[in-house]
């Protein structure tokens, strides 16, 4: 992305080259030694304020990533750089400060709350911790409370007494109790419905607007990506194979599988249904414990260019517009139509 | 007192409907009261169509789905006297259990959201497929083998003479949902209830899916019912939709007259509220506030609460009105009034 | 339950329930229908109140006495004044329509009072406790000391000796209510020891993983697979049985099966994602542990050590009857029963009593732990 325009901000999280693997158990005994490359050479960056879309099909490995990027799960190799920190570098000191810049979201709102404490427990839970707010902690927990939609009267409340969207808005506000510049969003609002699901998305884009914050929003919801998004980045057996500027990307996808995703997606609009071809993939993904060699989408690919290349040589991501990347041997170079 | 129907469904110049549910009410006993989850649910299916019922988690679609084939432990659940659901003019409601079991997997199969826990996971999927067959069309085993590497081969599963004697866990999500839907049409259904049935997987798969069920019906001429929350899949796939809110039928019509021009407001709401691949960087309208709990439905129009035009009048009773053609209706007095076409910006 | 307020389930109120609750407590309550807490409340205070009256002179004596006096006091006082503030506070209580926020816990007490039988197990087990507090205040005689032994050993159920004599002409009565502070708190602290252990080395083990969980489930494995029989024969062949040595063995022995309840317990909660958040915010693992695993991982380990006292009490029993556990002449069922044993025909009073204790105490852990097991179990309740 050498031809980032020179006027924006210096980026707020650098990725390169990222592998996260895990033994796989197998056999009688525990170990087999095969290892399952869940991430395997991701690069991107985001640069301050902006939010990136991390899209792709469950075991894609995108859900892996956000978690290496904090460290819940330790990578293998590669660089994250955050404002301009080497992230895998940092101590246990280091590393509890880094958590108070970068936090997370989750996807289950059942799972992803404490049962047994409070609301109000456990945001000052996490006050306390960091010695934030020692003055005033009740005030603060309430502060948050509104900031995300919530009533003070619920600060007393237990996860179960709240619905599906209340108590991802209460995730959000356990994430944004620390004051955080960077949120790594796992599929915040897959969980829910349609018409809440809109409530959180809005929540999103006003904190974002209001606090500055950068997302890294991870989704397999491709409308919801485009929708959030200024760039998205698409996963495909733990390699990102195209990444773009929002808008190009849906316009104009260069690599295969990106438009085969695309055409896949159903679309509210039933007149228009006869009239649009839709690309459909056989078979199922492949095993990320034995990826194919090559190009790892080659024997799903429709491409009617695809030829041994494919099959043999890996694909670099190569800029084929300006700031729009993808890995594919045949994708054209040059402007789209 | 908030089911009543003022559209009758069933004009004289449509083809006799072959699933037909009429004033459904299935409640269910629980400790926090009586939660009418289906309440007062009027549809039909006619041959070879595919009807989707669209709704929200905890609407009531679901327990529609599977008050049809009787398949609610009761108690909890009860349906409740005046509710009846007739196939091909045959009343379900009240049925012989012996008489539901013959009709279920028989005339009426259905496949469900989650395809693992859906298969037995300690016999070969060809068993499955053959106990179906042996049971329902009498075959004998080596028939019953030969047919499910048919079927398997119809669903689209490459290799079904090696696939056939595989278990559910050496199989992808989507390998399964093909699975089911093979055992599913084992018997050469006439209406098919999918529930959900590519919620569970990715958009690609779920592409496939889709895609066989439309071949199947063009193959089969089989009715199929879908029940899905996802709007989407309903535009690609539905000649008819019934939305459900809060246990009731609050619009029915055509596909293209629930997307080009709905009358509820609940309807608009959810479509609002989607994020649109054709129309990036529009903010989303969501519904506010959540949907009330099954114990606990209000008074009169129970959208009443979250939705943007309510009035004074909307605490009565909504009834279905009709809006012209034979089976276009909408719970909202102000349906007829509303304009037609939805504004995009 | 779409986040609007709870409301208090709804309870009936009883006119004049205050003035009847200074009366006496619990029987508002108990008009309410609340017969759980009622009966509770109201037996608290007619028993301790009858004590009190009845054995005043005791009761005055025993103020200055030797220590388990002065507890066996301090619990009448307490019994007493317990139930008349809780049950006075209570009824006055506005009750309708009150938004309350509802704890996990809070709805497992619901679900369980909802369970008569364990309700009940759980009035007797309490009462048991409760009569094991006070027995010296309640026991007619001494429970070591021997009557004529020319004519009233073996004596039958009387007036002067209700559930009759020994060997020795020691009131069966008083050694059964003696008997049962041995037996009750051997069964409580040797859970208690077991589980304080189990839980702590399972969640460690759960949670740490790797080497930690390796060493600390073999040496589980390694516990489990002794026999416990022997070993307790062997050790306290070894040694002088004591009751501390019994409730020691009994409780280092115990705690293995707890181990591994909590380390699968922590081993599926370390998944979820409100411990991942945890770690994200930066949270030490002692944290964790302690404040995010131990308080989830706990149900289980509650019914467990309740059908565990149950258990254990019935091992304790068997050992004292065997000659290896509490030592005559100190009382505990398992000897009396052991006892009786010779002159179950002639003398059928000498094992029968202590032998229905057991049943009756065993009986009510088990009903109090299926009903826990019901009550906690959240995949009854949405």
């Amino acid at each position: 992305m050498s031809e980032a325009p020179p006027a924006a901000a210096e980026p707020l999280l650098q990725v390169r080259r990222l592998k996260t693997g895990f033994p796989v158990r197998g056999g009688a005994l525990g170990r087999s030694g095969a290892v399952l490359k869940a991430v395997d050479g991701v690069d991107f960056e985001i640069r301050r304020g902006e939010t990136l879309g991390l899209v792709g099909e469950s075991g894609c490995g995108k859900s892996t990533t956000g978690r290496s990027i904090l460290r819940l799960i330790e990578p293998d190799e590669g660089e994250i750089r955050f404002d301009g920190m080497d992230v895998r570098a940092l101590d246990r000191k280091e590393l509890r400060r880094f958590r108070r810049r970068a936090q997370i979201v989750f996807q289950d709102p059942y799972g992803s709350l404490n049962p047994r404490l409070s609301v109000g427990a456990m945001l000052e839970e996490v006050l306390r911790v960091h010695g934030l707010g020692w003055a005033d902690r009740r005030g603060r927990v309430v502060e948050l409370l509104e900031r995300v939609g919530l009533r003070p009267e619920h600060v007393d409340r237990y996860p179960h007494e709240f619905s599906g969207g209340q108590r991802q808005r209460l995730g959000i506000a356990r994430a944004l109790s620390v004051e955080p510049e960077l949120l790594v969003l796992d599929e915040p609002v897959s969980a829910l419905d349609v018409s809440v699901q809109a409530q959180v998305v809005n929540l999103l884009e006003d904190l974002q607007r209001d606090l500055g914050l950068t997302y890294l929003f991870i989704a397999h919801d491709l409308a919801l990506v485009e929708h959030v998004s200024d760039r998205v980045a698409v996963m495909y057996l733990g390699r990102i194979v195209e990444n773009a500027p929002a808008d190009r990307l849906y316009r104009d996808p260069r690599h295969p599988y990106t438009r085969a995703l695309l055409s896949a997606v159903p679309r509210p609009d039933p007149i228009g249904r006869a009239q649009r071809t839709r690309i459909v993939l056989g078979g199922d993904v492949p095993s990320p414990i034995s990826p194919p060699s090559g190009c790892p989408f080659h024997p799903r690919c429709p491409h009617p260019a695809k030829d041994e290349t494919c099959s043999s040589l890996r694909p670099a991501l190569e800029e084929k517009v300006a700031g729009h990347v993808a890995a594919c041997h045949k994708a054209a170079l040059g402007p789209g139509k | 007192m908030s089911g009543g129907e003022t559209a009758t469904a069933g004009g004289p110049e449509r083809p006799p409907a072959l699933l037909e549910v009429t004033g459904l009410r299935t409640w269910f006993d629980t400790d926090q009261g009586t939660a009418r989850a289906v309440d007062g649910v009027t549809f039909d299916v006619r041959a070879g169509e595919t009807v989707g019922i669209v709704g929200e988690s905890g609407c009531g679609k679901t327990v529609t789905s599977l008050s049809v084939l009787g398949l609610l432990p009761t108690p909890p659940a009860r349906v409740l006297d005046g509710s009846s659901i007739r196939f091909r003019g045959e009343e379900l409601v009240g049925a012989t259990a012996r008489r539901l079991r013959a009709i279920r997997g028989n005339e009426i199969s259905m496949i469900f959201q989650e395809p693992m826990s859906s298969l037995n996971p300690v016999y070969p999927i060809g068993d499955q497929i053959g106990e179906t067959l042996r049971l329902h069309r009498g075959m004998s085993r080596r028939e019953a083998r030969t047919e499910a590497v048919r079927l398997l081969d119809e669903v689209g599963i490459a290799g079904a003479e090696r696939r056939v004697d595989e278990y559910p866990h050496e199989l992808s999500g989507g390998m399964r949902q093909r699975v089911m839907i093979a055992m599913a049409l084992s018997c050469a259904p006439d209406l098919l209830i999918a529930d959900e049935p590519t919620t569970a997987l990715d958009v690609t798969i779920q592409a496939q899916i889709l895609e066989l069920l439309a071949a199947l019906r063009a193959s089969r001429g089989m009715a199929v019912l879908l029940i899905t929350h996802d709007l989407g899949v309903v535009a690609e796939v539905c000649d008819r939709v019934v939305v459900m809110y809060a246990g009731q039928v609050v619009e029915r019509g055509t596909v293209e007259e629930i997307f080009a021009d709905p009358r509820h407001p609940y309807t608009r709401g959810l479509l609002d509220s989607l994020p649109s691949v054709d129309e990036p960087g529009r903010r989303l309208v969501p519904i506010p506030g959540t949907v009330p709990a099954p114990t606990d439905w209000p008074d009169g129009c129970r959208f009443r609460a979250r939705c943007p035009l309510a009035e004074e009048r909307c605490g009565e009773p909504q009834d279905l009105v009709g809006l012209g053609r034979e089976d276009r209706a909408a719970r909202c007095w102000k349906a007829p009034a509303v304009g037609a076409g939805r504004e995009r910006p | 339950m779409v986040g609007d307020p709870v409301t208090a389930g709804p309870r009936r109120r009883v006119v004049g329930g205050r003035g009847l609750s200074a009366v006496l407590p619990g029987a508002p309550q108990l008009l309410a229908g609340r017969w759980g807490v009622g009966a509770a409340a109201l037996l608290a205070w007619v028993g301790f109140l009858w004590l009190l009256v009845a054995r005043w002179d005791r009761v005055w004596a025993g103020a200055g006495g030797p220590w388990d006096e002065r507890l066996a006091v301090a619990t009448v006082v307490l019994g007493l004044a317990g139930a008349w503030v809780w049950s006075w506070r209570d009824a006055g209580q506005p009750l309708a329509g009150r938004a309350v926020a509802v704890s996990q816990w809070d709805l497992a007490v619901r679900a369980f009072s909802r369970n008569r039988t364990a309700v009940a197990g759980l009035i007797v087990i309490g009462g048991l406790y409760a009569l094991a507090l006070v027995t010296p205040l309640v026991a007619p005689y001494d429970p070591l000391a021997q009557g004529d032994l020319m004519t009233e050993r073996y004596v039958g159920l009387s007036a002067a000796h209700p559930l009759g004599t020994d060997q020795f002409a020691r009131d069966v009565l008083s050694r059964l209510l003696y008997g049962a502070r041995i037996s009750l708190s051997i069964g409580f602290v040797a859970v208690a020891i077991s589980v304080t252990i189990g839980t702590l080395l399972g969640a460690v083990a759960g949670y740490l993983g790797g080497l930690a969980d390796t060493v600390i489930m073999r040496f589980v494995d390694m516990v489990i697979s002794f026999p416990r029989l022997i070993l307790l024969i062997t050790i306290i062949a070894l040694f002088q049985p004591s009751i501390f040595l019994i409730t020691a063995v009994l409780g280092l022995t115990l705690w293995p099966s707890t181990a591994r309840i909590v380390r699968g317990e922590v081993l599926s909660l370390r998944e979820r994602e409100f411990v991942q958040a945890a770690v994200a915010l930066g949270y030490s693992k002692t944290r964790i542990i302690f404040k995010h695993l131990i308080p989830n991982a706990l149900a289980p380990v509650i019914v467990a050590a309740t059908l565990g006292i149950g258990n254990t009490i019935v091992l304790e029993a068997g050992l004292s009857f065997l000659g290896l556990g509490v030592q005559p002449p100190t009382p505990s069922w398992g000897t009396m029963v052991d006892a009786g044993r010779g002159v179950l025909l002639d003398a059928w009073w000498l094992s029968t009593f202590p032998g229905l204790a057991i049943v009756f105490t065993v009986l009510s852990f088990n009903l109090v732990g299926d009903g826990l097991r019901d009550a906690l179990d959240p995949r009854l309740r949405s």
